[in-house]
This record gives structure tokens, C-alpha cells and sequence, in this order.
């Protein structure tokens, strides 16, 4: 039997706590897989799916990039099955590949034996973080991520921070050239922040929202971290939205972030208590579904089941909890359009967000919804498949393939000749319009229909 | 065995006999594959250089093959040795003529799809793969490199070698047939060949007419991407008075795909601005033998072969045409339009023949094509170097070459100006 | 083939540490540092292609980017006497891109431009690391298509392709990979660069260019390619009969050719292949059917139209169940979806398998699939078929579980004795996988010692310092024994030089 020693959670109740995922867990180790230790090493048999096909390369963004085995899915599975046989090590090579990987499940969609890359993705990352040390400038990095992004408050002080730079310091840094010459993670950083007013910085949604006319549906909403910060308008869109079609919507000002950003990166105590969190919180909500609207959260939130299989007080909440997700577009499509839309005459260009398309399998339930808007000409892409380089934190620790990966993204969303582009994520917003140029509306799906059902054209001349 | 000796020159086979290479002193007829391993071998020691001959129709094609201290005729090889109607595939003797071998085809209504030329004077199945001769209907079927599935090579030591098999797809070991296919008896001689085999035309029907150079590049290339899938489509350069070429056009298929394909064909011709006329089987026939006619010459004539893309035939054209006029050369062109192939026969004084056939290489070869020399009188043959200059990888040619017939006993000076 | 009997020096084990470091620094001064794969793990991920059953760690991966690069590697390969092997994308199912020992792996998986596109003269010229798939993608825009599709065409390169002259589904009409190829530039053993092929339709001289493609990468490493492209055909009609036995559907078959049709490709899938497809795609095909036959006819649209008829007739002439024909272009290109992705779907319903390649004529067919049905009992294991059944190219997936004590070795067993039968009814060990190192010894069935010397002969003239490739296509007689027979292990395998994966 092996020994388990967690520090127990601390003050899984009070705001704001500080889970640092330096806390240490010793899991040991029987030797009976190889490098990894013991706690939910990367699986015999989902390794034993795979047949070396390399159907998933051309879909790998990695491999699209950079042509070697080692990164792509068919060789990351080899870097697994050989990590459980021992006959490598856990170096910075090792970790590399891993870290390079985006996450973004597009092999998951390609393969045709049904190989569960993200379940082993997912069991990997966390046996790096604690079987691998991160250099110390990596570590204060995600450190410093990791303090700011899972907080909204925080992250309102920082955009306001951002709003005076974007005011003041900005220009001067671009003209001097002293901007090129920051480390490229913190170009990275400062280039994603998008234009923003201090008035949407601070709003906040109503806790509760009742249905316009008969109630369809009862909903809680996620309110998001950076979503609420810096997309506050969609999710004000998106109780509108809810409203109109039927909704009894409740978003409580108080829940916290739901680890999504934690659970891609590996750091998988801070992603346990933040499940937790969350679970607790919308248990005393009487609603029929929980509805989100940022393509990352969903598909962590509909894991939460898996997430928590070992926590007997958990288990059987979490998976309850996961049986409501909706995406917000998955639950309009569900429930049927009631409120009348007005046209949106206007050449669409949909990007699908990586955690909808590949890890919830939503694509049509998008194209549906928008559907439902009259003179909206949705228009595929080319390379639709591919990955726009946000990937969670990805754009921030790996930001010369991000950049590659955003450019070549926005090069197929142009390509249409599009008069707007919408995606489901907020992460995929800010990679793209860091990348877009010329400027064209960017939008969440939501949005849209919002502006649909209050008769407003959003790219009238 | 069969050994008799001649004295003094053979009796010419086909058309063209000026420098016939077949003057051997011995000539040998073997009956089977293991009589010409045991006579080949039997030269091998003294290096007795070996000369491969089939109806001899190609037998000037390439560089001039120095006197051969032996004859070896495919004559005597010349059985049906199987043939699978139900597969599709027969193995063939390579002495046996296409034409023969069509005939025992029919009776199952299967031919072997090849359309040369040479094939009324009695072109064998083993020279077609030698030299590579095709007709018109390569565009459709190709030629033997994409027909011929297998074969039975001896070498000049005695060495018997099969490649391929007689199943179509097959992938197994190197292709040695096809290593052979163009070889012109260089590499040791071709004794048995497997042939995949296609299901006999129901109907065919030609669509001919007049039009420039210019105009058939043009009509080729719709008429290739207008859905019918032609089996040929040919160009004939004007000839005497004549101020147009033409332009023929044939489909294979069944009587109703013909008659609908004919009338497809002849209405893109009609918006093109040219008047087509339709021709039947029969009729279709006589046009096409034109066609191979006008590719063949006489005695004192030269016959000259350049390759380039498709879509270079004006050039083409016009550069032979301006040619002939400047030297007071007469020429006859035949151009596969869709394929980028064209055989000019020239006739006139063999040193302005020469400077035309100069000229026009170096034109084809500035379009990035190459220009190689089937046919010419002796004197043409004294000012005209049969092959272009060595390709980047006649190295590799020549090892190829030394390791199956180290003492460069096959058809010396095929190759001349490559060895 | 093992290293000490090939004739080239394994002067890498041999070197010194500084000795090693120097080499690491030479080709790093070619292909620039990212070019040069050396890391243990690293090097791990290369040692397989799609043929796992055999795996050998390379000294090092070296990833060029032109053909300059690619001949000095190769130059220098040749002056240090290093034997190296071609990949493309590693997706090979007779172990083509296997590594040997102490050897170098030259990786093409970045050569991926596009060098030029003459649609009026319908040809292209690509990088060998561009996928199948992807010219048909480029020529798209002119109505143009590369016609050879292999079923890994979305992840196979179209070096790899002329590697082993693959076929596809749609070969039957429009032939092999060989068929479709105008020029190459290859690099010879030795560093040089050659072109081969070019402008001319016509083959001048004896046709390297054809002996090139199919040689398995062991004539040297092409580096460009110039492909001949196809203008989609105007109609194209298909149709998904099921059938009760193979012996019907092989009767519809033989009875189409009978009448003169030349389908563009024909494909039969057995039950278990079909319970796979679904699983993996949901394809549409049917779980009751014993055997399902998809034929597919394309061209002139008045030709093809009739042809289908007939087709159609002849399916229930020979007592088809169901017949099924695709409504839209998306159903269609479903039904092939499942097709092809038949030998990977095979990971749903068995952990392991040996997929084989071999040919016979297609009318011994309903004969040989009974003695495989035979076969297979025999061995207490099961085999899915899938197979072109228009020019009778079987793929028998011998299905195993690792994990069972010996039923590697009963599998591999079977794998190899079934690719023997099919010689015996006077076909080929191998329709489009390729020889590679997986079916050397079975060479021997197939060919004699003349037959083979004479290959032989053809390889020592391309490659006489015997460091292309090494190790594949040919048996050594020594490990392999004069005459085929029961299971052999690998050469590799027998020298000790690699362990069964």
C-alpha cells in the first residue's frame, strides 16, 4: 500500500486563500511506475489504446509547428509508456515536452482508436509538478499567475493598473523600443491586455435575474475570474440572454474561481480545494443547471466527477455537480429559441475554442444558436481544428509558439474575409485580438444572440 | 539449339535498314529461358559482345550498336506461355508479336492496351519494354512501365532474374522490369514478360479537325479536363499545302458512352471556334493510322523524338517549322498534344536534316525538355549525337550498368556519349 | 542483417566520448542545433514506425530542412561509414523507418514546402515531408488531386509514399504510387544529388526513376518530388452491398470484371473489421453483415452511370442483402472514413494485432480466405479482414493480446504464414506495405538466390558501402535458413541487437 500524505486543505472556506502548489505531497513510490510515483500515475491501459498510428500529428498544433516526434501526442504517449517502464528520466527535457503540449485535445477528436489523451495528459501534469523541479524563474512565474488569475479582485486592481499603464507608460515604452527588450513572457503578458474601461472593470452582475414572462429552467451561473474582469459585458450578455429565453438565472457574487487554470497546468491540490470550493457553493442553489459560458471552465467542471473520484465526501457531489454543467450554448440549443431575433446581416467567422470542440465535443450546438440569428452568415475556417495558442496559461509561459500558433490563427480567421469573428473563450479573445490586424468586431456567441433579441446590429456602418 | 551463321547483312526488318546493327557473325534462336541462360553464359569468358533482337522495328533507336559478335532472337521465346482471363494478367514470351498476342487476346475480349506504331511490322512484347514505344492511347492506358507487371531478365553472365509477379499490385523487391524498360537491350535480355490486361473497348470513335498548333495546345488541354477522359489525342503538323494541322481526338467506351462523349468532344471543339467532324470506328481507324504513318519515314530520313510539357506545343511547332524552312528540310510532325510528346521525321540533304535536328534540340531543350534520336541515315548519324548531354545521373547509370554487365557485353554503344 | 556482417563500421560505439561530440557538433553545423535530436528520451520516441513490434534506439535523429542539408548529412554519413535510415512521418507498417543500431535517423518530417504548382501542365513539386493529403489540398484550388490514397493519406508523406510505391483504395483504376510520379531529386549514398525523371513523358535510358520508387529507402533519400496530378473525375457512384459470405461478394466481383468494369476501387470488410469501423467512426456499415463490398465507380458521366447499373444488378444477381448508396458527398466520404480508418479502429477491439499485406489473384480469392478462416482457428486467434478485393491485396489482421502468455508468437506466427499462403496462389508477400524489415525473411519464398542477387546487385550499385537502409528487403541466408518455414525471429532479434516491444 502506498502512503499518501496531503496536508489537509487549509481554510477551505475563507476569500481569497493562498494555495501555493509548492506544498509539497510525497507520494512514494513502489517502483512500480517507473518515474511517475503512485498517486494516479498515467494509465497502463489508456497508454495500451494507442497504436502508434500518428493519425493525431497533422491535428497536433506541436507538431504543426515544429516536425519532431517527441512533440506530438503519438510521441508524448511513448515519453509516458517509457516513464512508467523507468528507462528514462523526469529532466527538464522530459518535462518540456510536456509543458510544450497545449492541451488543446485536438488528437483526442482525430484519433480513431480512441486513445483518452487528455485523461493521460491530465495525470501526467500533476506527477511533474511534484516529481520535477521548475527552475526558479518558472516558478515565480506560475507563482505569480496562479496569485493573480484565480482572483478577481486582485485581477481588478491589476487591470486597473493596466488601464492607467495602457494610459500613460504605454506609448512611451513602444516608441523608445524598451517594450522588445522585456523577457518574451512579460511581452507576452502586456501585449494580451486588451483595451478596457474602468466602469466594466469593476461591475458586477445581480445575483439573480428572473425569466422574462414563464420560467423554462432554473440556472446558476459561473461568473469567471478573468471573464468578469475583462468580459464583463458578455456575461451581462449572457444573463440577458438566459432571461429572455426562459431563465431563472442566479449568480452568486461570492463563488471562486474553478480551478480549470490549476487542473491544465498540474497543480492539482490548489485545483482539489478550488472543486471543492465551488461544489460546496452551488450545492444551497436550488437550480436545474449550472450554466457557463467560458469554454475552459466547462470542460474542467464537467471532470469534476473524475477530479474528485478519490475524496469519498466528495465523489458522488462532484459527479452530481458535473451532471448540470451546460455550456451556454449547449443549454440555448437544448432549450429551443423563444425570444424573437432580429437580423444581424453580417459574414461571421467561428472560431471553436479548443475546450469546446475537442474536450466537450460541442460544435454544432454553437452553429445551432447562432442559427437562430436571421442574415448571420456563420462561415467555417480553414485549419479550423487548430489550436489559436491560448491554451490556459499557455500564451504566457510558451509565448513564442502561442505567437506562431496566434498569428496563424488569425491569418485563417482573415482569410474568410469576415465582418465579425466569435469564440466561446475568453482566453481565445484575448490571443486573437493581440493578433488581429486589421481590427475586425470580436465577439463571444452570446453576445451576438444578444444583440439579436434587443434589435441591435452591431456592425452597422 | 538453333546456331546459324550468316555472312554479310541480314535481310532489313522494318522500314529502315541503312545501319542495320543485326550483322552479327553468330545467330542464335533459343527456345527457352534456360537455353539462352546457357548461351549467354557460354560467351561470357571471352566477353562476346550480345546483340538482342526482337522484329528489329526499333532496332536504330539511340546510339548506333557496334557489330555484335552474337545475335540472340527473341523468335524462339515467343509462346503464351498463361494467360487469367478472370485477373487480368498474362505472361507473355518476349519474341511474340503484339499483334499476335492481341489476336489470341480478342477471343476473351481483353487486349493488352498498346497501340504502337510498330505494331504491323511485327513489334514485340519484349522490344516494347526495351525501348519503351507506345501509341496515341498511352494517354490513357500508358505504356509498358505501367502495363508490364513482371518479366524474366538474363543477364550477359547467365543469370536469370524474376521481377514482379503476376499479380498487379505487388511491391515486393525491386522493379527490375521497369529498370528495363527503356534499356534498349543495354542491361541483358528481356526473355519473358507478365502483362496486365484490359477489358476490350466496346466502341471507340475519333473526333478530327483542322487547327493550328496554338489551337490544338488549347483544345488538348480542355479536352482532357471536359470529363470524357479521351483515350488519345493526337496533332498531326501541317504538311505540304496544307496551312492547318489536325487535331484527333478518340474515346473507348461503351456505344452509348461513345455516342455521348463524340458529341461532348465535337461541342467543346465547335466553342473553340473549329469545325469538328465525327468518324466511326472504321473511319476513326484510317485517321489514325495516318498518324502513325506520318511518325515512320523513309530510308534516307530522319526520325527525331523530343518530350516537354504538354502545354509547350506552339513552341514547339513553331521552332521545327522555322527550322525546316531556314535549312530547306521537309518535315512531318506528330505531336501526343496532351502528353508533351513529339516525333518529327525529316527528309531532305542529311547535313541540313542534322542542323535542323541540332536546332530543334537545343530549342526543346531550352523549353526543359530533351530531344532523343530514333532514326537517321548514316551521314546524319556522323553530325547528330543520338542522346542528349549525360543527366545528373548517369553515375548511378553506369554503376547500374557495370554491376549486370560488367564487361559492357549488351548492345554496346547504345548508350554512347553516357558510358 | 546485424551490424558486424553488413560491411559498415559501427564507428560511432566505437568513437570516444570527444569523438562522439564532435560528430553531434558536425551535423549540428548542417542542420543547426534544433536539427539535431540526441537526448535518451528523445531518441526513444523515434525507435518504431506503425510497426511496433520491433524497436531499435537510434544514435541520433537529425532533422534537415533542404536537400543541401540532406546531402551533407548523408556526405557525412559516408565518409564516417554511418549507416542511417529515411522517415517521413514513422507511419510505415514494415517497419521501413526502423532504426538500426548505432545508426543515425534522418527525419524529413520538416521538409514540407511547396515548391512549385503547373496546373495547366498538372504537375507539382512538394518537399517528401508533405502529407498525401495535403497535395490534394494545394491542388484543390485547381480542381486537381493527387490521386494514390492510402488510408493514412492525411498523416503518411508523400516521400514515404514513393518510399514504398503505396497504393490505396483507388489504385485498381488509377494505379500506384509509380505511376504517378514525373521526377524526383534524390540523394545517392554517397552525398550526391541527383533528378531524376523531368519535363519528358518519355523514359530515355533504363528507368531509374521507376527502380527508385518502391526501393524502400534503401537507394538513397529523395528530396523532392514531383508529382503528377488528376483532374477529379465528373461522376462518381458508390454503393455498399452486404453480403452473406465472401464467396457471393467475390462472385459480384469477378462477375463485374467479366462485364468489362473496372470499378475504381473495390473494398470488403469482414465482420470484426466492420464492428471495429463503427466503433471508431460510425461509419454506417452493417453490424449483421457478414461482408460488406463497397465499389465505387468514377469518370465520364454517361459511362459511369451505366457501369453502376450494372454494378448494382450484379450485387443482387449474387444475392446481396442490403444495398446502400450514399445520398451526399459527406456520406460518402464517411463510408471511406470508416474504411480507412479500419486498421487503427482496431484498437477498440483488440490490444494488440500484425496487420499483413499480402497479394494473390483475385479469383483464388473465396479460396484463400477460407484457408485463412482455417488458419486462424487453428491458432485459437482471431483475424478481421479488410482488403482491396478488386486486385485481390488482402490486409488480415492477426488480433492479439501482448499479455498472453505466447500469443505474440502465435500471432506472428500466423502473420507470416498467412503472407506465405498468398504466394503460393501465385501472389506477393507484399501489395503496398513494403518489404521493410518485417517480411525480409519471407523474401526468399517468393524470389530465388539469382532473383535476389540480381536486386542485390542494383542495391550494391546505388549503395555499395551498404549504409542506406541497411537491413532491409533482403534476408541474410545465415539468420533467415535456406528455406522458409515456421517462425524466425527477426534477424535483429536473433543477433540480440533488439527485443520484441
Amino acid at each position: 500500500m502506498t502512503e499518501t500524505s496531503v496536508p489537509a486543505a487549509r481554510g477551505s472556506g475563507q476569500p481569497d486563500d493562498d494555495q501555493s502548489p509548492d506544498v509539497v505531497v510525497h507520494v512514494d513510490n513502489h517502483g512500480a511506475t517507473g518515474i511517475f510515483d503512485a498517486l494516479h500515475p498515467p494509465a497502463d491501459e489508456l497508454i495500451a489504446d494507442c497504436v502508434h498510428c500518428g493519425f493525431c500529428l497533422p491535428s497536433c498544433p506541436t507538431y504543426t509547428l515544429w516536425g519532431e516526434e517527441m512533440d506530438s501526442p503519438r510521441g508524448r504517449i511513448y515519453l509516458m509508456k517509457a516513464g512508467r517502464e523507468g528507462s528514462v528520466a523526469m529532466d527538464d527535457t522530459y518535462a518540456g515536452h510536456f509543458d510544450a503540449c497545449l492541451g488543446c485535445m485536438a488528437c483526442v477528436t482525430a484519433c480513431p482508436s480512441g486513445v483518452q489523451y487528455g485523461q493521460l495528459l491530465e495525470a501526467v501534469r500533476p506527477q511533474i509538478e511534484r516529481n520535477h523541479s521548475r527552475s526558479r524563474t518558472d516558478r515565480w512565474f506560475r507563482g505569480a499567475i496562479f496569485a493573480l488569475f484565480p482572483y478577481p479582485n486582485r485581477l481588478r486592481v491589476a487591470a486597473a493598473f493596466g488601464i492607467l499603464y495602457q494610459r500613460t507608460l504605454r506609448g512611451l515604452l513602444h516608441r523608445t523600443g524598451l517594450l522588445k527588450r522585456l523577457p518574451p513572457r512579460l511581452q507576452a503578458m502586456e501585449a494580451l491586455l486588451p483595451p478596457m474601461r474602468l466602469r466594466d472593470v469593476v461591475t458586477r452582475l445581480p445575483e439573480h435575474t428572473p425569466a422574462l414572462g414563464a420560467t423554462r429552467h432554473r440556472v446558476a451561473m459561473l461568473t469567471g475570474c478573468a471573464q468578469q474582469v475583462f468580459f464583463s459585458e458578455v456575461n451581462a450578455a449572457t444573463v440577458r440572454v438566459l432571461a429572455a429565453e426562459g431563465c431563472d438565472v442566479v449568480a452568486v457574487a461570492d463563488q471562486k474561481c474553478c480551478g480549470a487554470l490549476s487542473v491544465h497546468a498540474g497543480r492539482e491540490p490548489e485545483a482539489l480545494q478550488r472543486a471543492r470550493a465551488l461544489i460546496d457553493r452551488f450545492a444551497a442553489l436550488s437550480v436545474e443547471s449550472i450554466v457557463v459560458n467560458v469554454a475552459g471552465c466547462g470542460s474542467t467542471m464537467k471532470e469534476y466527477g473524475t477530479l474528485l473520484r478519490d475524496d469519498p465526501d466528495y465523489a458522488d457531489k462532484a459527479w452530481a455537480f458535473s451532471a448540470k454543467v451546460r455550456d451556454v450554448s449547449e443549454l440555448l440549443d437544448q432549450l429551443g429559441p423563444l425570444a424573437p431575433r432580429h437580423p444581424i446581416p453580417a459574414r461571421l467567422a467561428y472560431h471553436d475554442a479548443c475546450h469546446l470542440a475537442h474536450a466537450q465535443k460541442i460544435r454544432s450546438q454553437p452553429r445551432s444558436v447562432l442559427a437562430t440569428i436571421p442574415g448571420l452568415d456563420v462561415v467555417d475556417i480553414p485549419e479550423a481544428d487548430l489550436c489559436c495558442g491560448s491554451a490556459g496559461i499557455y500564451n504566457l509561459v510558451q509565448p513564442e509558439p502561442a505567437q506562431e500558433l496566434g498569428l496563424r490563427k488569425v491569418a485563417n480567421l482573415i482569410s474568410i474575409s469576415p465582418d465579425m469573428i466569435a469564440t466561446a473563450n475568453p482566453g481565445c479573445l484575448l490571443q486573437i485580438r493581440r493578433y488581429l490586424d486589421p481590427p475586425v468586431p470580436l465577439y463571444h456567441p452570446v453576445q451576438l444572440v444578444d444583440f439579436s433579441i434587443r434589435g441591435i446590429n452591431p456592425v452597422a456602418p | 539449339m538453333s546456331d546459324t551463321i550468316h555472312t554479310g547483312s541480314s535481310p532489313g526488318r522494318g522500314p529502315r535498314a541503312a545501319a542495320h546493327p543485326d550483322t552479327a557473325p553468330h545467330r542464335a534462336t533459343p527456345a527457352d529461358v534456360a537455353e539462352a541462360s546457357a548461351l549467354l553464359r557460354r560467351g561470357d569468358a571471352e566477353h562476346r559482345t550480345l546483340y538482342f533482337a526482337g522484329a528489329g522495328t526499333k532496332a536504330q533507336w539511340g546510339g548506333e550498336v557496334e557489330p555484335a559478335d552474337l545475335t540472340v532472337s527473341t523468335a524462339g521465346l515467343a509462346g503464351l506461355i498463361s494467360h487469367q482471363p478472370g485477373d487480368m494478367t498474362a505472361a507473355v514470351g518476349a519474341g511474340m508479336p503484339l499483334a499476335q498476342l492481341q489476336t489470341l487476346l480478342a477471343r476473351h475480349g481483353q487486349w493488352l492496351a498498346l497501340d504502337p506504331a510498330t505494331e504491323p511490322d511485327g513489334a514485340t512484347i519484349g522490344g516494347l519494354l526495351a525501348t519503351g514505344d507506345a501509341g496515341p492511347r498511352r494517354l490513357r492506358y500508358g505504356t509498358m512501365r505501367d502495363l508490364a507487371i513482371g518479366a524474366t531478365l538474363v543477364l550477359a553472365d547467365g543469370t536469370v532474374a524474376h521481377s514482379g509477379s503476376h499479380v498487379i499490385k505487388n511491391v515486393a523487391g525491386y522493379d527490375l522490369t521497369k529498370l528495363f524498360h527503356g534499356s534498349l537491350g543495354s542491361l541483358g535480355l528481356i526473355a519473358e514478360v507478365i502483362v496486365r490486361l484490359h477489358p476490350r473497348p466496346p466502341a471507340s470513335a475519333t473526333v478530327v479537325a483542322a487547327a493550328s498548333a496554338a489551337q490544338a495546345n488549347t483544345a488538348a488541354a480542355q479536352l482532357s479536363r471536359c470529363g470524357v477522359e479521351p483515350s488519345a489525342l493526337e496533332w498531326i503538323g501541317p504538311t505540304g499545302a496544307e496551312s492547318a494541322g489536325t487535331l484527333l481526338a478518340r474515346i473507348d467506351a461503351s456505344p452509348a458512352g461513345v455516342a455521348a462523349g463524340t458529341s461532348r468532344m465535337a461541342a467543346l471543339l465547335s466553342t473553340l471556334g473549329l469545325v469538328p467532324h465525327a468518324l466511326d470506328d472504321t473511319d476513326g481507324e484510317e485517321q489514325w493510322r495516318r498518324v502513325a504513318a506520318g511518325a515512320a519515314g523513309g530510308p534516307a530520313d530522319s526520325v527525331i523524338r523530343g518530350g516537354t510539357r504538354p502545354d509547350r506545343l506552339p513552341e514547339v511547332a513553331e521552332a521545327l517549322a522555322r527550322l525546316a524552312d531556314q535549312h530547306g528540310v521537309a518535315t512531318t510532325l506528330v505531336s501526343s498534344a496532351a502528353l508533351g510528346l513529339h516525333t518529327a521525321v525529316l527528309s531532305g540533304a542529311p547535313h541540313a536534316q542534322a542542323d535542323v535536328a541540332r536546332g530543334w534540340r537545343r530549342r526543346i531543350e531550352e523549353l526543359g525538355g530533351a530531344l532523343s534520336v530514333r532514326n537517321r541515315p548514316a551521314e546524319v548519324a556522323a553530325e547528330l549525337t543520338a542522346w542528349p548531354d549525360p543527366p545528373s545521373a548517369v553515375a548511378l547509370l553506369r554503376a547500374v550498368k557495370h554491376r549486370l554487365d560488367p564487361h559492357a557485353r549488351c548492345a554496346p554503344g547504345r548508350f554512347r556519349g553516357w558510358n | 542483417m546485424t551490424p558486424h556482417t553488413s560491411g559498415y563500421v559501427t564507428s560511432v560505439s566505437e568513437a570516444s566520448p570527444a569523438g562522439w561530440a564532435a560528430l553531434r557538433a558536425g551535423f549540428a553545423a548542417i542542420v543547426g542545433r534544433s536539427g539535431v535530436i540526441s537526448e535518451p528520451a528523445q531518441l526513444r520516441t523515434y525507435e518504431c514506425d506503425g510497426l511496433t513490434g520491433y524497436r531499435v534506439t537510434p544514435a541520433l535523429v537529425l532533422l534537415p530542412q533542404t536537400t543541401e542539408q540532406v546531402a551533407g548529412v548523408v556526405a557525412v554519413c559516408a565518409r564516417q561509414r554511418l549507416p542511417f535510415v529515411a522517415r517521413g512521418a514513422g507511419t510505415g507498417l514494415s517497419g521501413g523507418a526502423l532504426p538500426v543500431a548505432d545508426g543515425v535517423v534522418i527525419g524529413l518530417s520538416r521538409m514540407r514546402a511547396v515548391i512549385s504548382l503547373d496546373a495547366a501542365n498538372q504537375r507539382m513539386t512538394v518537399q517528401p515531408g508533405v502529407t498525401n493529403a495535403a497535395i490534394s489540398q494545394f491542388a484543390a484550388p485547381e480542381g486537381l488531386y493527387f490521386a494514390p490514397d492510402p488510408s493514412s493519406q492525411i498523416v503518411c508523406t508523400v516521400g514515404g509514399n514513393v518510399a514504398e510505391n503505396s497504393g490505396g483504395a483507388h489504385c485498381l483504376k488509377y494505379g500506384f504510387t509509380t505511376n504517378h510520379i514525373l521526377g524526383l531529386t534524390l540523394v545517392t549514398p554517397d552525398g550526391a544529388v541527383v533528378r531524376l525523371g523531368g519535363d519528358s513523358a518519355d523514359t530515355v535510358g533504363p528507368d531509374l526513376l521507376g527502380v527508385v520508387v518502391g526501393s524502400e529507402g534503401t537507394l538513397g533519400i529523395v528530396t523532392e518530388v514531383t508529382v503528377r496530378l488528376l483532374r477529379r473525375p465528373e461522376s462518381v457512384r458508390t454503393l455498399v452491398a452486404d453480403f452473406a459470405s465472401i464467396e457471393d461478394a467475390g462472385r459480384a466481383v469477378s462477375d463485374l470484371v467479366a462485364h468489362g468494369v473496372i470499378p475504381a476501387a473495390v473494398e470488403m470488410m469482414d465482420h470484426l473489421a466492420i464492428e471495429a469501423c463503427e466503433k471508431a467512426t460510425g461509419a454506417g456499415f452493417s453490424r449483421s453483415a457478414a461482408v460488406a463490398l463497397i465499389v465505387e465507380l468514377d469518370g465520364f458521366a454517361a459511362e459511369c452511370a451505366a457501369d453502376f447499373d450494372t454494378a448494382l444488378r450484379l450485387c443482387n444477381a449474387n444475392g446481396a442483402d442490403d444495398i446502400r448508396i450514399p445520398a451526399t458527398a459527406e456520406e460518402r466520404a464517411l463510408i471511406w472514413k470508416g474504411r480507412k480508418s479500419a486498421f487503427a479502429a482496431m484498437g477498440r477491439i483488440s490490444p494488440d494485432y500484425f496487420v499483413q499485406d499480402g497479394v494473390i489473384p483475385r479469383t483464388k480469392l473465396a479460396q484463400v480466405m477460407t484457408r485463412i478462416a482455417e488458419m486462424a482457428e487453428d491458432a485459437n486467434l482471431r483475424v478481421a479482414n479488410v482488403f482491396h478485393a478488386g486486385d485481390g491485396n488482402l490486409h488480415p489482421l492477426v488480433l492479439y493480446d501482448a499479455r498472453r502468455e505466447g500469443e505474440a508468437e502465435r500471432a506472428e506466427q500466423l502473420a507470416t504464414a498467412i503472407v506465405e499462403r498468398c504466394v503460393d496462389a501465385g501472389g506477393s508477400i507484399s501489395g503496398e506495405h513494403g518489404v521493410g524489415a518485417d517480411k525480409a525473411c519471407s523474401m526468399m519464398k517468393m524470389f530465388s538466390p539469382d532473383d535476389l542477387a540480381v536486386m542485390k546487385r542494383v542495391r550494391d550499385a546505388f549503395d555499395p558501402a551498404g549504409i542506406c537502409n541497411p537491413g532491409k528487403i533482403f534476408p541474410t541466408p545465415r539468420l533467415c535458413g535456406e528455406l522458409p518455414g515456421p517462425y524466425r525471429p527477426h534477424p535483429l532479434e536473433a543477433a540480440g541487437i533488439i527485443e520484441r516491444g
